[in-house]
């Protein structure tokens, strides 16, 4: 399978009467997003905001956060918003250096993720330093939530199709080719290499409802798969319905893919990819654990994989239950863990200690907290008096100058695929 | 380091085997009841560890 | 903003120049300004201060001697708090160097936890790994990782000076997602105190998982990231087949030990363990608690209730069990670090072993 990712470097944002880029600026036709959106009955009103670096905006209630990214043929974010056709191959068109920052401005939820444009936020996290585009919708009353939820994910996806479309026929400044064919080495005489993808986990899910995140679906309760990591690049797998130290740009971006295909037929071979979901109960986690283990051994025939996690301590269980089930086959691991705590040692709080599992990365401490002292004067998705997430039950307001924020919800600081410099230490 | 797999819970810290506030004659009651247990889970086999209140 | 930082410092006798095991009973002294290494100190404080045009004065040094202070860590840290008032407006605090002196790192640990606790400064001593004061107060202040050699002063008071100007200047590098300004125990060479901190590193998550699977494919080294702690597997052992037959032995961690103390053992952080004949010990005017963890008053009016000998002399008479050794192991192990622990239960282990007719023992913990 081969994909070829087209990506135009956007340096400024600025409103147009036609969508466009034009040397390095993204125009933008607010009206015409904006009624692109509204098609959709569910939602009531949309609020398109162009946002800068320094602007003193912070943006609520984000759901997602998205690179603007369309087929040049084929669908945009199959099974989303259209029939579902296999993601992975042909041109995709991507803007770097802008997203969408997608808001449900009508959430219920109690944890929302957070955007600053300014503040400490611009010294961790990459979208606070980038022009974006903010999608902020609002329900029809009486709206389903969850329906809602999944209205304000669409909406998100047609803005980055719609934006990327605007750098069509443009000669790219840069492409990106990703070719791999799961059955042939690259180079022989070569270990090797898969990626198990935990990429969800059903404990968290809102309302008892999963969210959609494959080609339109949700993964919860099936089994393993084996999909061609292009799928992963090019839309098939996008974000929840909340930040969980991880987001679309996250997947359309996913950094331990990304670095495979950098070492392909260099020292390794890139085998494939193993996607899963974590399990809340043993019985499914046992079976789904060696069919994990068989799929990486006998279908894909790795000699390693790298396992990484989502957000969660339920899912160190399945990780590690994965890591032993692929050791026992003869498949080597590297495993991911997050710290939970902030007190304690890294052996203390991985919550796994099996004897084989003997390579180990700290991928983030998502439950780790910041300080930040903002205050906004412009609010998107949300008011002043938007309710903030604490773990302490303390009340803390968008408006408040100084807020105390666990980072998972700091949107961009992590990256549960591995894109962040970070390793958790001790001090 | 953990691994201690048999446990009889004692009565204090300043007294494991003893209780002050007692009279003699009970105290020393308490006492023998307290090994009793001790001898009952040393000849007893365990699978793990295992803690008594006396 | 040229400022001139204010320090304060506490020595031993043996440091302060009082003398040594004959001094070791001191109360305190209050002198002004550095005593011994003290001035060094304040010349590395210095040394570090022109890097950002600052000056450091050494205002004063409290002496006290080790057996005084480390008797009662907590009242004594008090006690000095309240003699060092005048000098509350400090900027940070010293104590030691201690290395691997018993008494003394417990001595540096209480202060260095109770006047941060009281004044809110960087408080930094500095210790060897196996000593007392450094499980129990490493996360309390800053210690200083030190061998057990008292001659390696001179390094030692250059890093605590370096680590002291780095707390007192804290920078706006981003170093840590929390935003936080904590030094890095790495490259500050202090032991770690229970924290965890994501830290930005100079390879992504994704790099460094491809270069440790690929490594371990190979069959090449690589460093783990988290070594996570394994719990010692041994074979559960098996009940005693046979009371009446059996014959136990009494250890324990309590303090109980022969009047005099003839093996000097410490009532808090004690390393050494003892062999005592158990009747002579448990004989009046035999014995004398040796333990600063618990009221000794109960066991000294009766040691039965520590190591209940009487009942098992009742139950060795009716015949419900065999008999009981005459050694008696004794390990009073008040704050007693668990490594040291666990080597001399090994060795009293192996000294039961020895003795080839204990087929059981009681352990009573207090």
């Amino acid at each position: 399978m081969r994909l070829e990712i087209d990506s135009y470097e956007i340096k400024d944002l600025k409103e147009g009467p036609k969508t466009c880029v034009e040397n390095g600026v993204l125009y933008v036709n607010k009206k015409e997003l904006e009624e692109l959106i509204l098609q959709d009955a569910n939602i009531e009103k949309v609020d398109i905001q162009l946002v800068y670096p320094g602007d003193k905006t912070r943006i609520l209630n984000v759901q997602d956060v998205i690179q603007p990214r369309a087929k040049v043929e084929g669908q945009d974010f199959p099974g989303w918003l259209g029939k579902i056709k296999i993601a992975g191959s042909g041109k995709t068109l991507s803007l770097d250096g802008t997203y969408v920052i997608n808001s449900n401005a009508s959430t219920n939820r109690i944890e929302s993720g957070l955007l600053d444009m300014d503040g400490p936020m611009r010294k961790l996290s990459p979208y606070a330093n980038t022009p974006n585009v903010v999608v902020a919708s609002y329900a029809v009353a009486g709206t389903e939530e969850r329906a809602f939820e999944d209205s304000v994910k669409c909406a998100g996806f047609k803005a980055a199709a719609y934006l990327a479309n605007a750098a069509k026929g443009l000669a790219p400044d840069k492409t990106e080719v990703f070719d791999m064919d799961m059955y042939k080495n690259k180079k022989e005489g070569l270990p090797r290499i898969g990626y198990i993808f935990q990429c969800y986990s059903p404990q968290f899910d809102y309302l008892a409802v999963s969210d959609k995140i494959f080609y339109g679906r949700a993964l919860t309760g099936t089994l393993p798969l084996v999909i061609h990591p292009n799928e992963i690049l090019d839309g098939g797998v996008m974000g929840w319905n909340a930040l969980k130290a991880i987001d679309s740009v996250s997947y359309q971006n996913n950094a331990i893919i990304k670095e495979l295909y950098k070492h392909d037929g260099v020292d390794l071979n890139f085998g494939g990819v193993i996607l899963v979901s974590a399990n809340t109960d043993a019985d499914n986690r046992d079976r789904n654990c060696q069919i994990v283990a068989d799929l990486a051994k006998n279908v894909l025939n790795l000699d390693g994989v790298i396992i990484s996690k989502i957000l969660g301590g339920m899912p160190h269980i399945d990780i590690s239950s994965m890591g032993v089930a692929c050791e026992n086959a003869g498949v080597k691991t590297c495993v991911h863990t997050t710290p939970l705590t902030a007190v304690g040692t890294l052996g203390d709080t991985i919550l796994f200690n099996d004897e084989c599992l003997t390579a180990i990365v700290t991928s983030s401490s998502p439950f780790e907290r910041t300080v930040i002292n903002f205050k906004a004067e412009k609010f998107i998705g949300g008011t002043a008096e938007t309710k903030l997430y604490s773990s302490e039950m303390k009340l803390q307001l968008a408006g408040d100058e100084r807020i105390n924020i666990e980072q998972y919800l700091t949107a961009g600081v992590h990256d549960h695929t591995g894109g962040r410099k970070v390793q958790t230490l001790e001090y | 380091m953990l691994g201690v797999n048999r446990i009889v819970v004692g009565a204090a810290v300043p007294n494991p085997t003893g209780n002050p506030k007692l009279e003699p004659e009970a105290e020393h009651e308490y006492r023998r009841h307290l090994v009793e247990e001790c001898l009952k889970l040393l000849s007893t086999d365990v699978e793990g560890p295992t803690t008594v209140v006396a | 903003m040229a400022k001139e930082f204010k320090v304060l410092l506490y020595l031993n006798n043996a440091f302060g120049g009082y003398g040594f095991e004959e001094a070791a009973g001191m109360g305190f002294d209050l002198n002004e300004g550095p005593k011994g290494p003290g001035n060094l100190l304040q010349a590395q404080l210095n040394k570090q201060g022109e890097a950002t045009g600052d000056t450091y004065k050494v205002v004063a040094t409290l002496c006290a001697g080790d057996d005084f202070f480390s008797a009662e860590p907590e009242a004594n840290s008090a006690k000095a708090i309240e003699l060092l008032d005048a000098y509350k407006d400090a900027d940070i605090f010293f104590a030691g160097p201690a290395f691997a002196a018993g008494r003394y790192t417990v001595s540096c640990g209480a202060l260095c936890e109770a006047i941060g606790a009281a004044w809110g400064i960087p408080c930094i001593t500095g210790m060897d790994e196996q000593s007392p004061g450094t499980d129990i107060y490493r996360k309390k202040c800053y210690i200083i990782k030190t061998g057990n050699n008292a001659r390696e002063v001179p390094q030692t008071v250059a890093k605590m000076a370096r680590l002291g100007h780095a707390l007192l200047h804290p920078d706006d590098v981003v170093r840590l997602t929390s935003l936080e300004y904590i030094p890095d125990p790495r490259e500050y060479d202090y032991f770690t105190r229970g924290q965890l901190r994501c830290t930005y590193v100079d390879r992504t998550v994704a790099e460094r998982s491809v270069d440790m699977i690929v490594k371990k494919v190979n069959g090449e080294e690589f460093v783990s990231e988290v070594y996570p702690d394994r719990f010692d597997t041994f074979d559960i052992p098996k009940a005693v087949k046979d009371l009446s037959k059996a014959k136990i032995a009494f250890v324990s961690d309590g303090g109980l030990v022969y009047k005099g103390n003839p093996d000097h053992c410490q009532t808090r952080s004690n390393l050494v363990w003892a062999d005592y004949d158990l009747r002579t010990l448990m004989a009046p005017g035999g014995y004398e608690v040796v333990h600063a963890g618990y009221f000794n008053d109960y066991v000294n009016q009766d040691p039965n209730r520590l190591l209940p000998l009487d009942v098992i002399d009742e139950d060795i008479k009716a015949g419900k069990l065999g008999g009981i050794s005459d050694h008696y192991m004794s390990m009073p192990a008040c704050t007693t670090v668990s490594a040291q622990c666990k080597k001399n239960g090994a060795e009293i282990g192996e000294k039961l072993k020895a003795l080839g007719d204990v087929d059981a023992v009681i352990l009573t913990s207090t």
